[in-house]
C-alpha cells in the first residue's frame, strides 16, 4: 500500500495566495509523515515564474518532511521561469521510486514557455514508457499540470494537452495506475479504462470555482484498489472524492454544478 | 439487445477521396444484416453544398432501417446546416426503439465554417430531458469528440465543453458514445460508459495503415461488442468486447507510441 499527497495550484505571489492555507498543508502533511511515502505538487506554484517568488517559496516547501516530487504549470513558465524552476525545483521532468512500496512516480512537463496549453511532445513520450520500462513496479503513477480529459465546470477554453491522445494510449498500455493533475483547481476524477484520473484543486488559494475548497488530495492505492479524500486546507476536513476496488468505481463525488444549474432554471423553458 | 451500425465520415462530393464503390458496399452491408438501426456520425458531404446534399440522398434512401444522421463541421461549411435539415433530418434527434428497449439520441457539435466542436448549455439540458425516459439501453451519438484519441493530430479536436459531457454520460449512465471526425477507430472505457470512433466509411481519408471501415455493434445491458467492418472487403475484426461492465478487449493502437519504441530516437 502506497498513500500520497497530491498538492496543486500553490501560485505563490498571488494577491489570493494565503500563508495560513500552506502552513495548514505543511501541518497535516508533517503530522502523518510516518505514513505518507511521497507528496507530488502539479505545478503552478508560482504566479508569474518570476525569480524572487521561486526563490522564497522554495525554504517554505522545504520545510515538508516527506519526499516530494515536483511539476511545473503554465504559471511557473511564464518569463522564463523554467529556469528558475529548474534551479530551485529541480528537472522538468524527473521520477521517484519508492522500492519498499514498489512504486514508481514519474513526473512530466506539459507546459512551454508564456503558453497556456499543454502540449507532451515526442520526446518525452518516448522518456516515460523508457522509464516505466526501466523500472518495473506494481504501481505507477503519473504527475503533470495540465489535463488530459477535460473536466466539468473548467470553462470554455482547451485545458487539455495536445497530444492527450497519445498520453492516454500510455496509461492504457503501460498499466498506470493514477494520474495525477492540476491547472484548473477543480478536485475530481475519472475513472479511464484501469485507469484513474485524479485532478486536484488549489491547495493554497482564494483562486477556487463555485463552492469549492482550497483543497489538496489524500490517496491510497494498494493493489487496484484506491481511496482519494479531498482534504480543506482552512479546515483541515476530509471528504471522500472517490473510492475504487478491484477496478470496480465504489463512489465518485458528483459534480453537479452546470448541469443542475441548467437542469433546474428557467433559462430555456 | 440490440445491434447498430455506426458509421460516419462520407465526404461526399470529394472528387479525388470519395470512394462510391465503398459506400454501395457500406449499404449492401447494412441491407443483408439489418441492423436495429444506423447511426451516422456526420461528414456526410465534404463541403456542404446544396448539390452535394441532392447527391448523396439517392444513397441515403437506399438505406433500409432507420437511420440517424447528426452534422459534422464539414457538412456545415458553406451554411449547410439548412439542406442538412431540409434534405437529411433536425440537427439534433432522437430514436427510440421500444421493443429494443433503446434510446439513442443525436447532437449538433459543429459549427458553420469552424472546425471546433461545442454542445452548448441548451443541447446538454435538452439531451437530459430526452434520457429521462428510462430504457436499458442508452447510446449518445454526435460528431467531434469527447476524449482525444491517439494519432489524431495536434489540433483541438474536442468539445470545447468536453467535461460537461462527460459528466452527462455518468449522471445519465449512458452506454455508449458513437463519434466520428478524425477517421479513426478507437475506443475508450470511462466508468460504465464505452466511447466509440468511427473511420471514414467511404474515402481513403485514412490515418496510418488504417482502412475505410465502419462499426458493427451489439449492446446488450452491460454486455458490449464491437467490429470494425473494412469498407472495401467487408471483413470484420474485433475492435472492443465489454463483458457484463468489464473491459475484456480493446483493439490497442501502436502507431506514434511503437515508432517511438522502435525508432529510440531521443533515448540511447
Amino acid at each position: 500500500m502506497v498513500n500520497l499527497i497530491h498538492i496543486s495550484d500553490i501560485h505563490y505571489g498571488d494577491g489570493e495566495y494565503k500563508q495560513e492555507y500552506m502552513e495548514n498543508v505543511i501541518k497535516y502533511i508533517n503530522s502523518n509523515k510516518d505514513h505518507i511515502d511521497a507528496v507530488v505538487c502539479t505545478g503552478d506554484l508560482t504566479k508569474k515564474g518570476r525569480y524572487y517568488d521561486f526563490e522564497q517559496l522554495s525554504p517554505i516547501l522545504k520545510r515538508i518532511e516527506v519526499p516530494t516530487l515536483t511539476v511545473a504549470g503554465n504559471t511557473d513558465v511564464k518569463n522564463s521561469g523554467i529556469i528558475f524552476f529548474e534551479q530551485f525545483f529541480g528537472p522538468r521532468r524527473t521520477k521517484m521510486v519508492i522500492e519498499n512500496k514498489d512504486t514508481l512516480i514519474i513526473g512530466i512537463r506539459s507546459c512551454k514557455d508564456d503558453l497556456k496549453k499543454g502540449e507532451i511532445g515526442d520526446e518525452q513520450l518516448a522518456w516515460v514508457i523508457e522509464t516505466i520500462q526501466k523500472h518495473p513496479k506494481k504501481n505507477i503513477v503519473l504527475a503533470l499540470h495540465h489535463h488530459l480529459v477535460a473536466v466539468p465546470y473548467a470553462g470554455r477554453s482547451w485545458n487539455a494537452v495536445r497530444d492527450a491522445g497519445e498520453l492516454l494510449e500510455i496509461t492504457q498500455r503501460y498499466g498506470v495506475d493514477l494520474v495525477l493533475m492540476g491547472h484548473k483547481h477543480i478536485p475530481h476524477a475519472w475513472l479511464f479504462g484501469e485507469t484513474t484520473l485524479v485532478y486536484c484543486g488549489t491547495s493554497t488559494t482564494d483562486l477556487v470555482r463555485a463552492d469549492d475548497p482550497p483543497c489538496f488530495n489524500e490517496i491510497t492505492l494498494e493493489d487496484e484498489d484506491i481511496e482519494v479524500h479531498i482534504i480543506n486546507s482552512k479546515t483541515l476536513e476530509k471528504e471522500v472524492l472517490l473510492t475504487r476496488k478491484r477496478g470496480v468505481v465504489e463512489f465518485i463525488r458528483p459534480r453537479k454544478g452546470r448541469l443542475d444549474h441548467i437542469l433546474q432554471s428557467e433559462v430555456y423553458k | 439487445m440490440v445491434e447498430l451500425i455506426h458509421f460516419g465520415d462520407l465526404h461526399y462530393g470529394d472528387k479525388k477521396e470519395f470512394r462510391e464503390e465503398w459506400l454501395l458496399n457500406v449499404i449492401k452491408y447494412i441491407n443483408d444484416i439489418r441492423p436495429d438501426a444506423a447511426i451516422c456520425t456526420g461528414d456526410v458531404v465534404h463541403k456542404g453544398r446544396l448539390s452535394q446534399y441532392q447527391g448523396i440522398i439517392p444513397y441515403l434512401e437506399k438505406i433500409e432501417v432507420p437511420l440517424m444522421v447528426v452534422p459534422g463541421n464539414h457538412d456545415l461549411k458553406a451554411n449547410g446546416i439548412i439542406p442538412f435539415e431540409r434534405f437529411i433530418m433536425p440537427r439534433r434527434s432522437k430514436m427510440i426503439l421500444e421493443d429494443k428497449d433503446t434510446i439513442i439520441i443525436g447532437l449538433n457539435s459543429a459549427k458553420g465554417d469552424s472546425s471546433e466542436g461545442e454542445i452548448g448549455d441548451e443541447q446538454l439540458e435538452w439531451c437530459a430531458f430526452q434520457f429521462n425516459k428510462i430504457l436499458e439501453n442508452r447510446v449518445l451519438a454526435l460528431h467531434h469528440h469527447v476524449v482525444a484519441v491517439p494519432y489524431s493530430g495536434r489540433k483541438q479536436t474536442t468539445l470545447t465543453d468536453a467535461g460537461e459531457i462527460l459528466e452527462f454520460t455518468q449522471l445519465f449512465e449512458i452506454d455508449l458514445v458513437l463519434m466520428g471526425h478524425k477517421h479513426i477507430p478507437h475506443a475508450y472505457q470511462i466508468g460504465n460508459t464505452t466511447y466509440l470512433y468511427c473511420g471514414t466509411a467511404s474515402s481513403i481519408k485514412v490515418r496510418a495503415k488504417e482502412t475505410a471501415s465502419f462499426n458493427h455493434i451489439i449492446l446488450d445491458g452491460g454486455n458490449l461488442d464491437v467490429d470494425i467492418v473494412d469498407s472495401s472487403t467487408l471483413e470484420r475484426s474485433p475492435l472492443f468486447t465489454k463483458k457484463e461492465g468489464l473491459t475484456r478487449f480493446i483493439r490497442p493502437r501502436k502507431t506514434r507510441i511503437e515508432h517511438l519504441i522502435n525508432m529510440r530516437l531521443f533515448n540511447e
